[in-house]
């Protein structure tokens, strides 16, 4: 830097530094009021914010709560499903909390349509088996009648009187052929039947 | 109470400047203002730029007042920050960076050409004609002029705070310098 440009850098300098210069007299009111607004928009930022965080807070603090009390009341129906689901039972009325009640109502509503549906089977098993066992009496009983026809064809009406007839009967079971009558077997073991035909029952005449 | 009648302590008017006091904001106005007005003059093109950087300065005080350590000059930290502002305000401002690397050579050649005339004769010239013609200064060269020749900022600080290169800033400062001279010889020669 050469003398010149120093010395009129240190002319500048003197001249300015000592220099004041003021603005109008109202604008103190302007920084002011600038300022003030500064303050009110920092502290409307500040209650929001607080607010905000509060709500969220308690946002989350409700649902935790929620769902402590849930899983409690879930916990108290495992304990006491096998009596308190039934529906109509009184324990549902003494809950209070809407959601367990729900809860409640839901399991035991599937509680109800599983039963339904067991029981449900088990009638339609048990009447397959009536059905089937009617089903064998009927022709037990048409191949005793039948025999009995045979009977009376090949020894005809000698057999009338009482006597003769009660002395030939052990000679007649002897002499007819013992009928062997398949009686169908079913085990119902949980939801299939099993049909078993290999077991024989040997009916004798009377 | 009228603010005027009342007589703080430096630390006494920070302290309550910080609690917000009303009065002790108006008596740091009142006290600083002169000082701090001339300050955001000499970095605006007009008075109407220079106050909205006072009034932008005045609320970055009263919020930041709380930061300001106290083994410090505390007009300086002020100084500081009408400084810092009229930069900031620069910066948003900036729509277009200009390169002046290119007439570096143009202008070196023209360095020993521009201080013409004598400079002491600058001395009878008063201090508002000296702030006009400050402010008619390009935006760029006033404030390169302010930071190196009234701050004492050296090439590499102006760079660092103004985001620029080494050697714009000396052209700058040679060309602010050059109009200067030139614009305040001619005013000179004319009174």
């Amino acid at each position: 830097m050469s003398s010149k440009e120093n010395t009129f850098d240190k002319i500048i300098k003197s001249k300015m530094e000592d220099y004041e210069i003021l603005p109008d007299e109202d604008f103190w009111n302007s920084i002011e009021s600038a300022v003030s607004r500064r303050r009110g928009a920092y502290r409307l930022v500040k209650i929001t914010s607080v607010a905000l965080i509060v709500v969220i807070a308690s946002y989350f603090l409700y649902k935790r709560v929620v769902s402590i009390s849930s899983s409690n009341s879930t916990k108290q129906n495992e304990v006491n499903e096998g009596s308190s689901l039934m529906p109509g039972s009184d324990t549902h009325q003494e809950n209070g909390d809407p959601q367990s009640k729900s809860v409640l109502e839901s399991l035991s509503k599937t509680n109800n349509a599983t039963q339904r549906e067991e029981s449900q089977e088990y009638l339609s098993k048990q009447q397959v088996i009536q059905r089937k066992e009617q089903l064998d009496s009927i022709s037990t009983n048409k191949t005793s009648i039948q025999e009995q026809d045979f009977k009376e064809e090949t020894f005809g009406s000698s057999l009338n009187n009482s006597d003769s007839l009660k002395a030939k009967s052990t000679s007649i079971e002897n002499a007819v052929p013992k009928k062997v009558v398949k009686k169908p077997v079913y085990i119902i073991r949980q939801d299939t039947i099993y049909k078993i035909d290999t077991l024989k029952v040997k009916k004798r005449k009377n | 109470m009228d603010s005027e009648s009342l007589i703080y302590t430096e630390e006494d008017l920070i302290e309550k400047c910080i609690k917000g006091n009303v009065h002790a904001q108006k008596y740091l106005y009142k006290r600083f203002l002169p000082k701090l007005f001339t300050i955001a003059c000499r970095y605006s093109s007009n008075k109407e730029d220079a106050k909205d950087v006072m009034q932008e300065s005045f609320i970055k005080i009263f919020s930041s007042l709380h930061t300001f350590k106290k083994n410090g000059s505390f007009e300086g930290w002020l100084k500081r920050i009408v400084v810092n502002t009229a930069l900031s305000k620069y910066r948003n401002n900036q729509k277009s960076i200009i390169d002046y690397s290119n007439d570096v050579n143009e202008l070196d050649a023209s360095e020993e050409d521009e201080n013409q005339g004598d400079t002491n004769s600058f001395m009878q010239l008063d201090e508002q004609t000296i702030l006009i013609h400050i402010q008619a200064l390009p935006e760029e060269f006033r404030l390169v002029f302010n930071l190196a020749c009234i701050e004492g900022l050296s090439h590499k600080e102006i760079s660092t705070v103004l985001g620029i290169k080494e050697e714009i800033s000396r052209i700058r400062l040679l060309r602010a310098r050059k109009k200067l001279v030139t614009t305040l010889s001619l005013i000179n020669t004319i009174s």
